[in-house]
């Protein structure tokens, strides 16, 4: 007899105080000898002491009504389905009722039926009910009938599957699973798991740097591991060489100076005007005339200098004239063939040179030179080349004439001469056939003034004209000139 | 000497009298000599007249022709920079005048040149010039230019051509 049995009895005799109650439905909780079912609700609270009683009844420890039968019948029905029923086999209820009628068997009398029969209360019923309480004999009867029990809840865990309730309601209700480092902090605040570990310890904490140093010291780390300094620049130098950085950050930062200056300013060759006069022919280009202008006034300037070159040119002259009079003597007289191509290309008077008179450059000469006495110097070069040997001349002495008149008439005819040319220099102009100055224009020399010599101070004109200045170069060549345009 | 040679020597001496009579003309055709002026050492030392002399030379330009007038000849290198193929002297003529004096040139065409002395030194001499045509005043300047220089006025419009005035200031 268990603690519970013991207690259930103590109820059942109407000395159940509430602890006894409660401990009684505590112990009934795991007490596997009654279904689940029977455990939560076996004990009544307000009849505690019926519940009791049925309870023994359910575990066979009761000797009243239905003693034993209806703990079987009740555990018959708790059990599985494929648990047999009763040993015995059904009886009707007439039978039960003829057992139950045996003095010896049934706890009821016959004045107990009749006084319930009295009430209209089904005795069995209530007397079922009462010692028994509420067994569900739903399972054994549907299996007597021949209905196997539906696991409904398996049934419904096929369909339905599994099912997370939790997730469910969770989803449902919009909760969010709290992070739990969250809710840590949340419930338990800042906590200083550290100063928590060490607070119990009942000292304050050394900084261990402090620590570590007031015990050791300075210590130079870096010392310690690199005992000398290490000369990075040599021990770069050492591995690299010398290296041109230079050429390392700019290797093709060349910059042609030339091909920027050539690609800005137009090619301009020197060397064809320099190189020109000074290489070494130039003194034949200069006697040739092949030299370039510029190139020309360079080598005249340098033979000014230069005493070879000047030598070198004479020469060059004079081999010019040797070859010249050889090629003369070899081919002989070259024809003059220009009167002969002139009319052919339309030049009527080939001899003609457009604004040019006829002994005008001869004159001009003669005008610039003066007067130049070439008669004795031409026959002191003759005398002196001659190699003829003349015959000492024969003096004939003659009578000198008594008279002479040959000066005489030397003298006039010469004077005539004279007297006619003064007068046709003053005739002629009078008679419009010479121009006053046909010899040339006044004898002062006509000398345009150059830069510097002449200066435009003022300068008005008509609105109908326009006037263009023209200002002098610094060698006089080019004199000041103002044109006036009238056809503005 | 035989006769023969006298006479080709009398010839000859006739001959070099009628040539030194040519070349001398010029000195007596203008009707007047040139002046003698000795030639100066230096600007200077040279003796400055009171009055300057205005030289005025009017050459026609054209393109008519090709050919240059002889005379021409002394002024012929500074006829390269005028735009024409034939040149001729068309006058020259000459004026004395001192300080503040002027003159009146006559040029073909019914044209004229007033020619003013404004200022003279011993370095230079300003000059105002104003030409007309017509009675119309088509340019008038004021140049100043050295002694014994010339400058060139050109432009007005000639027989097909046009007219080049060489001006000179002598003193």
């Amino acid at each position: 007899m268990t603690e519970l049995d013991r207690l259930l009895r103590q109820i059942a005799d109407g000395d159940g105080s509430a602890p006894v109650v409660e401990r009684a439905k505590a112990l009934l909780l795991y007490d596997e000898r009654l279904p689940p079912d029977l455990r939560e609700c076996g004990l009544d609270d307000d009849e505690p002491d019926v519940a009791a009683s049925a309870l023994l009844g359910v575990l066979g420890l009761d000797d009243g009504l239905f003693a034993g039968l209806l703990g079987a019948a009740v555990r018959s029905e708790a059990a599985d389905s494929d648990v047999p029923a009763v040993e015995h086999a059904p009886l009707s209820f007439a039978e039960l009722m003829a057992d139950a009628t045996q003095p010896d068997a049934l706890p009821i009398t016959a004045q107990d039926l009749a006084a319930q029969e009295a009430e209209g209360v089904v005795p069995v019923a209530d007397a079922v009910r009462a010692l028994a309480g509420e067994p569900d004999l739903s399972l054994s009867i549907l299996h007597r009938l021949g209905v196997r029990p539906m696991d409904v809840a398996a049934a419904v865990l096929d369909s339905a599957g599994d099912v997370d309730v939790a997730v469910d309601v969770s989803t449902r209700l919009g909760a969010l699973a709290a992070p739990l480092a969250p809710a840590l902090q949340n419930e338990a605040g800042d906590v200083d798991v550290a100063a928590s570990v060490v607070a119990p310890l009942g000292a304050v904490l050394w900084p261990v740097a402090a620590a570590i140093r007031s015990e050791a010291g300075e210590i130079d780390v870096a010392h310690l591991i690199v005992p000398s300094p290490i000369a990075v620049a040599s021990a770069v130098r050492f591995e690299a060489g010398d290296v041109d950085l230079v050429a390392a950050l700019a290797p093709d930062t060349t910059v042609d100076v030339a091909a920027a200056v050539r690609s800005e300013a137009p090619e301009v060759d020197v060397w064809s005007t320099m190189g020109q006069a000074f290489e070494p022919g130039w003194v034949s280009g200069l006697f040739d005339g092949e030299l370039s202008p510029v190139a020309h006034r360079i080598a005249a300037r340098r033979l000014m200098t230069d005493g070879l070159a000047s030598v070198e040119l004479s020469a060059f002259a004079e081999a010019g004239r040797n070859l010249r009079h050889a090629v003369t003597e070899g081919a002989g007289e070259t024809p003059y063939i220009w009167a002969a191509v002139a009319p052919r290309i339309g030049i009527e008077h080939p001899e003609a040179v457009p604004g040019w008179e006829e002994g005008v450059v001869a004159e001009a000469v003669r005008d610039r030179a003066g007067t130049v006495a070439v008669e004795q110097a031409v026959m002191d070069r003759v005398q002196r080349k001659t190699d003829r040997v003349t015959a000492p001349p024969v003096v004939v002495q003659t009578a000198a004439p008594a008279n002479n008149g040959r000066w005489r008439m030397a003298g006039m005819a010469i004077a005539a001469a004279v007297l006619v040319s003064v007068l046709a220099g003053r005739l002629l102009p009078m008679a419009g056939l010479l121009a006053p100055g046909a010899a040339g224009l006044s004898a002062e020399p006509v000398d345009f003034a150059a830069a510097g010599e002449v200066q435009v101070e003022e300068l008005s004109y008509d609105d109908e004209v326009n006037v263009m200045v023209t200002l002098p170069d610094e060698d006089g060549d080019r004199p000041l000139i103002i044109r006036i345009n009238e056809e503005v | 000497m035989t006769p023969r040679r006298s006479i080709f020597r009398t010839l000859r001496l006739i001959a070099i009298a009628i040539l030194a009579g040519v070349l001398v003309q010029p000195a007596f055709a203008q009707g007047r000599p040139p002046p003698r002026r000795p030639a100066p050492a230096a600007p200077t030392a040279a003796p400055i007249s009171g009055d300057v002399e205005i030289e005025v030379m009017v050459v026609h330009g054209t393109d008519s022709h090709s050919k240059v007038d002889a005379r021409l000849k002394p002024i012929l290198q500074y006829l390269r920079f005028m735009p024409h193929t034939g040149y001729s002297l068309l006058s020259q003529d000459d004026h004395k005048m001192g300080v503040g004096g002027d003159h009146t040139f006559p040029v073909v065409g019914n044209r004229r040149i007033e020619v003013e002395l404004i200022h003279r030194d011993a370095k230079q001499a300003r000059i105002r010039i104003r030409m007309f045509s017509g009675k119309a005043k088509t340019v008038e300047t004021v140049i100043a230019v050295h002694r014994n220089k010339s400058f060139i006025i050109t432009g007005p419009k000639h027989d097909n051509g046009e007219l080049i005035l060489a001006f000179t200031a002598r003193y």
